[in-house]
């Protein structure tokens, strides 16, 4: 997602010089999680089966590699779209071969897959759901079979399921113009919080933006609402109101944060980072000694280290 | 110095991240899913690197999909090997399944067909895990909840012969035999003892739920009694207090709580261990030892 956003230190920032010249950092969450971990099955309570899809599976083409051994190679060729749901288990078997197990307990595999992924987006979109739910109830679980069919993950790293959720809430805005503009931005948001939380160590201050240091222009209160669901379930949707933040893995903390820049501390981030530096030439007005402040503001809250 | 792990731990989540850094109560060894220390932050990458300071620490993968048909990822191989080096462990185990196939990632243990070419494609991808890490590849015997199509030997036939294939070693999840006997109307010292004993480097214990009508290894809740006694059996039959560790990830409890179980695994192989130097002593020469059987115990398979 981070990728298809235009830096926003290229364009001319929404708050103005007179505004809040330090910035302020957003309260974490008590509850705070912004991905799901790696381990085994997390089975849910209730069982329903695979056809509570929002639309038919529809058999995709997968590009196998042989083992070199065909009774081998039929299993996989008809297991993932049997665990897809885009073959049913009675033709898995007719196409591989017996199992001394009932269709029932077969249907068991592509149930556990579908809720298992379900349950990772549950954990890493708290609020973009919490939005969804509010938009139509019942919605999110059928945006997320549809997802899952869309994108069928393709990484091992558990938290980049969520890569292209941002496209997929605009695509399914852009076909119903009721759908709130705020969910997409949820989406992003949170998927933003795992890249910079997740993200390797990067050394060199040049790489640190949209890697360890993310830039946002949202046109809604969202990263408050992204904090404020984890330990509220009725809390407030987002308000219309243009809202710049920073996303970013602390240097204090180690872990991902939340700060809302003035334009001095953009300034700051753009000068330690070698970024923007038309940006620099926009606002002359600002002295380099408010800049130097504006660069302990963001010392203070871990969004840049301590200079040497 | 490479870590040896030894006695009872616990496997390390993320609730308990903040509890390892102060742990004062005795905790043997630590085990961890890697796939959450890699490329995962700082944050998770410090508690890794102090809890393996501190502790002998193995790493437990979820995702190495060996008996997967795609080609293994090198991105994921070089990350592993580089914590698995930080962490110096003495082997890495994942699980006997596959997790990914057709470039699609599941994100779940999914069985095999237990087949002669599914014994040999895993071998061979054993040992280029192995070549890749540079340290043995231990293998898991895994839950399961329907016989995959070809399936032409038991679990236990499978499991020797996969690790026979390769010479490899074994990671006994003894919570995933009693699942797998429940689900598969089996007797789980049958499976047991059909196991390659003499090959086992670690044991799992886990907690597991009733669902409809099966058993559902979702490691939510502590051990049941018939699995603690399945485990002593184990222990007998390895003549050893096996290195054994506490799966307790979904619904985690208290550290202490998670601590409490294993201690209970301590106990439990002390006792085994105790009852099997009696049983010997009182046999007369040349008696085979008695065996635990299902109905003995309680359990209806």
């Amino acid at each position: 997602v981070s990728e298809q956003h235009e830096p926003v230190l290229a364009d001319k920032p929404a708050v103005e010089v007179t505004q809040a010249m330090k910035g302020a950092p957003e309260p974490e969450a008590k509850n705070e999680q912004y991905g799901d971990d790696h381990g085994h099955a997390h089975i849910p309570s209730t069982c329903s089966h695979v056809d509570d899809a929002a639309s038919p599976a529809v058999a995709r083409e997968y590009a196998f590699t042989t083992t070199g051994m065909p009774s081998l190679d039929a299993f996989f060729k008809n297991s993932v779209p049997y665990l897809r749901g885009e073959i049913t288990p009675k033709q898995f078997v007719e196409n591989v071969g017996p199992s001394a197990s009932t269709l029932k307990r077969l249907n068991i595999y592509p149930w556990i897959v579908l809720h298992d992924n379900r349950n990772s987006y549950n954990k890493m979109f708290v609020a973009a759901r919490a939005a969804v739910e509010r938009y139509k109830l019942g919605l999110w679980d059928r945006m997320m079979s549809d997802y899952q069919r869309r994108y069928p993950p393709s990484d091992w790293r558990i938290h980049r399921m969520g890569m292209h959720m941002y496209e997929f809430f605009k695509e399914y805005r852009e076909a119903h113009a009721d759908f709130p503009e705020y969910i997409e931005q949820l989406a992003d948001c949170a998927y933003t919080r795992g890249l910079a939380g997740n993200a390797p160590p990067v050394d060199d201050p040049t790489q640190w933006i949209d890697r360890t240091i993310f830039v946002r222009q949202y046109t809604h209160s969202v990263p408050q609402f992204v904090i404020q669901i984890n330990d509220d379930p009725d809390a407030p949707s987002p308000e219309p109101r243009p809202q710049l933040a920073l996303i970013y893995r602390s240097f204090l903390t180690l872990r991902s944060r939340i700060y809302y820049p003035g334009v001095v501390a953009l300034l700051a981030l753009a000068k330690r980072t070698n970024t923007s530096p038309e940006l620099r030439e926009r606002f002359t007005q600002i002295t380099d000694e408010q800049i130097e402040q504006g660069d302990a503001a963001l010392v203070e809250h871990g969004v840049l280290p301590a200079k040497a | 110095m490479v870590a040896k792990a030894q006695g009872a731990g616990i496997s390390l989540r993320r609730e308990h991240y903040e509890a390892i850094l102060t742990n004062q109560r005795r905790l043997d060894w630590i085990e961890c899913n890697p796939e959450n220390f890699m490329e995962t932050g700082l944050w998770p990458r410090k508690v890794i690197e102090h809890a393996s300071a501190n502790y002998p620490t193995f790493a437990h993968g979820v995702a190495t999909s060996v008996g997967g048909p795609d080609p293994f990822r090198d991105d994921y191989f070089r990350i592993l090997k580089s914590l698995l080096d930080t962490m110096n462990c003495e082997y890495f185990s994942d699980h006997c399944c596959y997790a990914s196939a057709g470039g699609v990632e599941f994100h779940d243990l999914l069985p095999m067909p237990f087949t002669d070419e599914a014994v040999r494609w895993i071998g061979k991808r054993a040992k280029e895990v192995e070549d890749r890490l540079e340290r043995p590849f231990v293998l898991e015997n895994i839950s399961y909840y329907a016989h995959m199509p070809t399936t032409n030997m038991n679990e236990s036939q499978f499991c020797t012969a996969v690790l026979d294939e390769y010479d490899g070693g074994m990671l006994l999840d003894v919570n995933n035999i009693y699942v797998n006997s429940i689900n598969m109307k089996l007797d789980p010292y049958e499976i047991l003892r059909g196991m390659p004993i003499h090959r086992v480097k670690h044991i799992h214990l886990a907690g597991h739920r009733v669902f409809e009508d099966m058993v559902l290894d979702d490691h939510g809740s502590a051990v049941i009694p018939p699995v603690w006694a399945l485990y002593r059996e184990a222990i007998k039959l390895a003549g050893r207090f096996v290195p054994t560790m506490i799966e307790w990830e979904n619904n985690p409890p208290s550290w202490d709580r998670l601590l409490d179980e294993a201690d209970s695994a301590r106990r439990n192989a002390e006792e085994a261990l105790a009852e099997l130097a009696a049983s010997k002593e009182a046999a007369a020469p040349g008696a085979p030892p008695r065996e635990a059987t299902s109905a003995a115990i309680g359990v209806t398979p």
